[in-house]
């Protein structure tokens, strides 16, 4: 848990993220009900609200996905209390249906949806841009560029959430979430957690008569939220010259300072929200010859300057800036048309991310390719790393909680093989529980193998509905996941512990030989959280055959003249090592057990 | 100025960004720090931005405009080299971690010279100083990330006092001494080496 002043007083000047600053903003705006599903780059937002939650009264969660967070933040709104959501650009996809339909309804308290689009794929499956949603939604969106603006966007956010009784996307980009900047802070409010419920079912219950009325009148309300778009403050211009320039979020700094950098005389025109301000769009084409658009995700801005603007638009559309990747300055100077020879890039030995040494996902892809699991639908989070050599245990990645029905899928297609399914423990909750349901209906004939590690591992280490803990620390309700598990219809279900690789191998082999749906759950902790006294297997005997580093492949276990070492840091003392080497070259001093 | 700081998930990389973040901000001055969370925590490699120039606005150091680059392993360098320029001075921590595809023997770990070497086209002011080796004695290889926050302090445009004080206020309470050990240990090195 981050130790983050967010509470300091007004005027205060503290160096924080991105999302430690959304946080703050939180607290200045009031927002006595927050919910998310952790995703990076938004995960710290909730982990910074966590530690103040029970002193100050405010309900801080982590929800099981991130559609349950949006509905639980839109009863909160309902119930007249301004509620804040989060989670990354993905989550919104399994937001959307809550979303779409909430902009009917509308809030009552303020509603912000904190979003943390990924551009350039640090951490993602893809680079969507979350303004795609707007548009549909008819609502509005924020785009701070630095910590400053994300935490005063958020109160911004909700005042015009409240004005419009629509929810407002703050949309957050990777360089704004995990950028730190000073912020200085303004009041803080502290409000009663006293919700009240007027019933007006006529706006409330989205049946087609509602709707169709409730839809009209979000259309109506369109032309003021424009008008208050074009006179957000934080949508301006600034600078003389002949080039006009439109960005918005960090590609509004980087644009400004790549101008500079040129040394040319244009106008920027910086823009804070999507939609775009029009009317300022237009004024900026009317003073100037040509205009560039510098904008993270998808052109929207650019495709809204080619509608009103009577000269030259250079941006994505036109094919001078390239559509993936993260903007930089570099990418903006060069549109601008400053001659540069791109750096080389040297070769350099890749150094991807790795399940750490002693994980137990690491054991569970050995087990399973031993028991002959020849198809392995993956999924999202740790585990996701086991697809790199030696191990290659995965053969998909899709979305969240997807391993389960493409598993189906690939069985219902006619495999040879039987296809397996694997899954973490907060995918599982978060995803992957209805797509086990539909399997059992459906007769499928698959193993599916749940990575019960009791924690949300990937994103920094959550809790979720298994780990008998809430987001607070105070102790909460554990799921049965066995009893889940056959409560859904599922007649083979064994849990083992996958860093005893024999048992593990006989369990998958038995569970590849039912005729169904066969779940293994492997329960064992992740390695940040298991206490294992310090058991360093010594190598003696090795005989150099490599079959631990080719198989197996633990980072503890390195490369010297003539065979293999340990390397005693890294080493996590799990003991997987001693039962894999087929010499027996690794052995437990004083002949320990692991 | 403009700096980087590379290594690899678990050497303390985005510590030291923030700690020295802090410390331009207690002399409230203009700082912006941009880092990678996530997936490149598990072991791979990581790269920040460190920026406190008042018209340095945006998170990410240009092409060719890092003044700074310290990495905590020897090769990280050189998978940056897009931001180096011959006025870039580049201190390297004499410190090899083979990533797993070199292991595999699926990729090769350049020699100690090639990766001087390449470095040396680069910039001209590359210093290669052993941090883990001291920072070993004082508790462990993880303080190397705070023996090279003491190396670099005369040349950061900053106070020496800020950046221990910023050490100590980010520090849990039971490493802040220790901490602070390791960064006057750094100081100590570069005093050992800088030419009067």
């Amino acid at each position: 848990m981050s130790k983050v002043r967010i509470e300091a007083t007004e005027g205060a000047k503290v160096l924080l993220m991105g999302n430690e600053a959304v946080a703050r903003g939180a607290l200045e705006a009031g927002v006595t009900v927050a919910s998310g599903y952790p995703g990076t780059p938004s995960s710290e937002i909730i982990e910074t609200l966590a530690p103040v939650a029970t002193a100050r009264d405010i309900h801080v969660e982590w929800s099981i996905n991130e559609k349950v967070a949006l509905e639980v933040a839109a009863g909160a709104s309902y119930a007249g209390a301004r509620a804040l959501v989060t989670m990354k650009h993905v989550g919104l996809n399994v937001a959307a249906d809550p979303f779409m339909s909430l902009t009917n309804t509308g809030t009552v308290g303020g509603l912000v949806v904190a979003v943390g689009d990924d551009p350039g794929m640090h951490s993602s499956q893809n680079e969507q841009d979350s303004r795609m949603y707007v548009k549909g939604a008819k609502t509005l969106t924020l785009v701070p560029a630095d910590p400053q603006e994300a935490k005063d966007f958020v109160v911004a956010g909700f005042e015009l959430s409240e004005r419009f009784e629509i929810p407002v996307i703050l949309r957050l980009t990777t360089r704004v979430c995990h950028t730190r900047g000073p912020v200085t802070f303004g009041p803080d409010t502290r409000p009663e957690r006293k919700g009240s419920f007027t019933k007006d079912p006529g706006r409330f219950i989205m049946i087609p008569a509602n709707a169709r009325r409730r839809y009209r009148q979000l259309l109506d309300r369109q032309p003021d939220i424009m008008a208050a778009i074009d006179a957000f403050p934080h949508n301006r211009l600034e600078g003389e010259g002949d080039i006009g320039v439109i960005a918005t979020g960090p590609a509004a700094r980087y644009a400004k300072e790549a101008v500079a950098r040129v040394g040319l005389k244009a106008v920027l025109l910086t823009v804070a929200t999507y939609p775009p301000p029009l009317a300022l769009i237009k004024e900026l084409d009317s003073r100037v010859e040509r205009i560039y658009v510098f904008e993270d995700g998808d052109p929207f801005l650019e495709e809204d300057a080619l509608r009103v603007c009577t000269h030259e638009v250079r941006g994505k559309v036109s094919g001078h800036v390239q559509h993936d990747g993260e903007m930089t300055v570099d990418r903006a100077m060069t549109a601008l048309g400053r001659e540069q020879t791109a750096p080389v890039a040297e070769t350099v030995p890749p150094r991807p991310p790795v399940l750490c040494p002693g994980c137990s996902h690491r054991s569970a892809y050995y087990a399973m390719k031993r028991a002959k699991c020849r198809v392995v639908a993956g999924d999202i989070g740790c585990y996701t790393l086991g697809l790199a050599p030696p191990l290659k245990g995965i053969d998909t990645c899709l979305d969240m909680g997807a391993s389960i029905g493409k598993a189906s899928g690939m069985d219902f297609a006619g495999l040879d093989e039987r296809p397996s399914a694997v899954i973490g423990d907060s995918t599982f909750f978060h995803s992957g529980i209805t797509g086990l349901i539909n399997a059992v209906y459906n007769k499928a004939r698959i193993t599916v193998v749940i990575l019960d590690n009791r924690i949300t591992a990937m994103t920094g280490h959550q809790e979720n509905p298994g780990t008998g803990r809430l987001v607070t620390g105070e102790p909460a309700p554990a799921v049965d996941m066995e009893a889940l598990v056959r409560a859904c219809g599922v007649e083979f279900v064994q849990i083992t512990d996958p860093q005893d690789i024999s048992a593990a191998i006989a369990v998958f082999k038995e569970a590849n030989a039912h005729d169904g749906v066969s779940v293994v759950i492997l329960r064992s902790p992740c390695v940040f959280k298991a206490k294992r006294k310090k058991l360093v297997p010594v190598v003696d005997g090795c005989n150099d055959c490599q079959v631990c580093i080719n198989t197996f492949g633990c980072p503890a276990i390195v490369r010297i003249e003539g065979g293999v070492a340990i390397d005693e840091a890294l080493c996590t003392s799990c003991g997987v090592c001693v039962q894999i080497c087929p010499h027996g070259a690794f052995v437990l001093p004083g002949g320990g057990d692991a | 100025m403009n700096i980087n700081i590379c290594g690899v998930g678990g050497q303390g990389v985005l510590f030291a960004s923030k700690t020295l973040a802090g410390a331009f901000l207690l002399e409230d001055r203009p700082v912006l720090c941009a880092e990678t969370h996530g997936m490149s925590q598990r072991g791979g490699f990581l790269l920040t931005h460190l920026r406190t120039d008042e018209d340095a606005i945006a998170p990410l150091v240009p092409d060719r405009a890092c003044d700074l680059m310290v990495s905590f392993e020897l090769l990280e360098p050189m998978r940056q080299t897009a931001l180096l320029s011959n006025e870039s001075r580049v201190v390297v921590n004499d410190l090899r971690i083979v990533p797993l595809p070199v292991t595999l023997g699926l990729a090769e770990y350049p020699s100690r010279k090639d990766i001087l070497e390449c470095l040396g086209r680069y910039t001209k002011r590359l210093e290669v100083v052993d941090l883990t080796a001291a920072a070993i004695p004082l508790g462990g290889s993880i303080l190397a990330n705070v023996v090279a926050l003491g190396y670099l302090a005369d040349g950061i445009p900053v106070e020496t006092k800020s950046i221990k004080k910023s050490i100590t206020e980010g520090s849990p309470e039971r490493f802040a001494a220790t901490n602070i050990v390791a960064f006057e240990a750094g100081m100590e090195i570069r005093r050992g080496t800088a030419k009067p």
